[in-house]
């Protein structure tokens, strides 16, 4: 029996043509789709004001390590004060916005992590975001309850983008792929941005940002800086 | 007019489900080898693709999502039935027997069959690289891998389709 690659290539084609499928669309699926838009519409106005908000606080935290601003690690040894939620996705300029109070969500979330315990500074506006202020003396953003705090109990809605990004070198970002993969979520191959960073686009997967089970995979086990 | 909007988002919908479920129909029953699978996959990837149809208007792109969606979603069917059958070998009982729920083609494919005991992602690696004809970087992005994992999954899924063959095959990569 000959199966060199164009022998594989025709059982491939042979099976798939044995396969049948009514084109016609069933009810189900046309009555999915009509409450998934539906849901979608509404969740994307609920979270049109946080777009930004959520996507860098992934940057900031994840990325501790990262001189806010300007895409080049810092010296691991230094302190950092103050954590830098950065909009990649609706930037200041684009959303038209030019300062004001920040966002209800952010809101509640500062006020959900002072109720666990850690006292965080009030959100601060500035040209690329929003900075909360943390006082490494005060709170210990390496520990896995803050982590478990910041991202799973008092998590900010997640980004209607669907982009989840890591500014951190190629090594220890392997090393997370690596991580949440062996936690059961396997991640896109990511792109580069244009501030070095790594995106994963996760409207390709089955990953929910919502769920807290991926919020404590990604932001507490297979954080950077607390995985084995 | 209220109607006449929705009258038109169905044939929308019935038009893209036509054009493009079968095929991913198609593809999932080579990831998965179980017609019934597939056609549940292919309708759960068009669900989520038409949540997003916004977005996405392209009919190239379209194809694109429901692959990559019909991938990660037959990956995640084998991750489950990858446990199921750990919990029964650890419970003593004998494995789930793989599906035996396939068109009928004589019965006698021993190249399919041999497929079908492929590890996850060489079976997909063979199927997006030799049924979906995209190139090796393409298929290391629907996957998620590197180049290089695409090359080995492929070289090392034809290696062992010819060992796990009946009789002695001859495989030319």
């Amino acid at each position: 029996m000959q199966t060199s690659e164009p022998d594989v290539r025709a059982m491939l084609r042979r099976h798939a043509n044995a396969f049948s499928m009514r084109p016609e669309a069933p009810p189900v699926v046309e009555r999915r789709v009509h409450r998934r838009r539906s849901r979608n519409a509404a969740f994307g106005a609920a979270a049109l004001g946080s777009v930004g908000l959520v996507i860098a606080l992934a940057v900031g935290v994840i990325g501790a390590s990262k001189v806010p601003g300007d895409g080049r690690e810092a010296d691991p040894g230094v302190p950092q004060t103050s954590l830098t939620l950065v909009s990649y996705l609706l930037s200041d300029s684009q959303s038209g916005e030019t300062g004001g109070d920040p966002d209800t969500e952010l809101r509640d979330h500062v006020a959900c992590m002072r109720a666990h315990g850690f006292d965080i500074g009030d959100p601060v506006r500035t040209p690329d975001g929003w900075t909360i202020a943390v006082d490494p003396s005060v709170v210990d953003v390496g520990s896995n309850a803050w982590r478990e705090a910041a991202f799973v109990t008092c998590r900010l809605p997640l980004p209607a983008s669907g982009n989840f990004i890591l500014g951190l070198s190629k090594e220890r970002v392997d090393r997370f792929v690596s991580c949440v993969s062996e936690h059961g979520f396997d991640l896109p191959e990511p792109a580069l941005n244009d501030k070095g960073a790594y995106v994963f686009d996760l409207t390709v997967t089955d990953i929910d940002m919502n769920a807290p089970e991926w919020n404590r995979v990604a932001f507490v086990t297979c954080s950077p800086d607390v995985a084995p | 007019m209220e109607v006449g909007i929705a009258d038109q988002r169905s044939s929308r919908i019935a038009e893209l489900y036509a054009l493009h479920a079968p095929r991913a129909g198609r593809v999932a029953y080579l990831l998965t080898g179980d017609p019934e699978l597939a056609q549940d996959l292919a309708q759960e990837a068009f669900v989520r693709l038409m949540g997003r149809l916004g977005s996405i208007r392209d009919d190239a792109v379209v194809a694109s999502y429901l692959r990559r969606s019909i991938v990660n979603l037959a990956r995640k069917h084998w991750r489950r039935l990858r446990h199921e059958r750990g919990y029964v070998r650890r419970g003593g009982a004998d494995p789930v027997p793989p599906t035996d729920a396939e068109p009928d083609l004589g019965g006698r494919d021993e190249l399919w069959r041999a497929l079908g005991t492929l590890p996850y992602r060489q079976r997909a690696a063979i199927v997006l690289r030799f049924y979906e004809d995209l190139s090796e970087r393409e298929t290391a992005r629907v996957l998620g891998c590197a180049v290089g994992t695409v090359k080995s999954s492929v070289s090392r899924g034809l290696h062992q389709m010819r060992e796990g063959m009946i009789g002695d095959a001859d495989i030319r990569t």
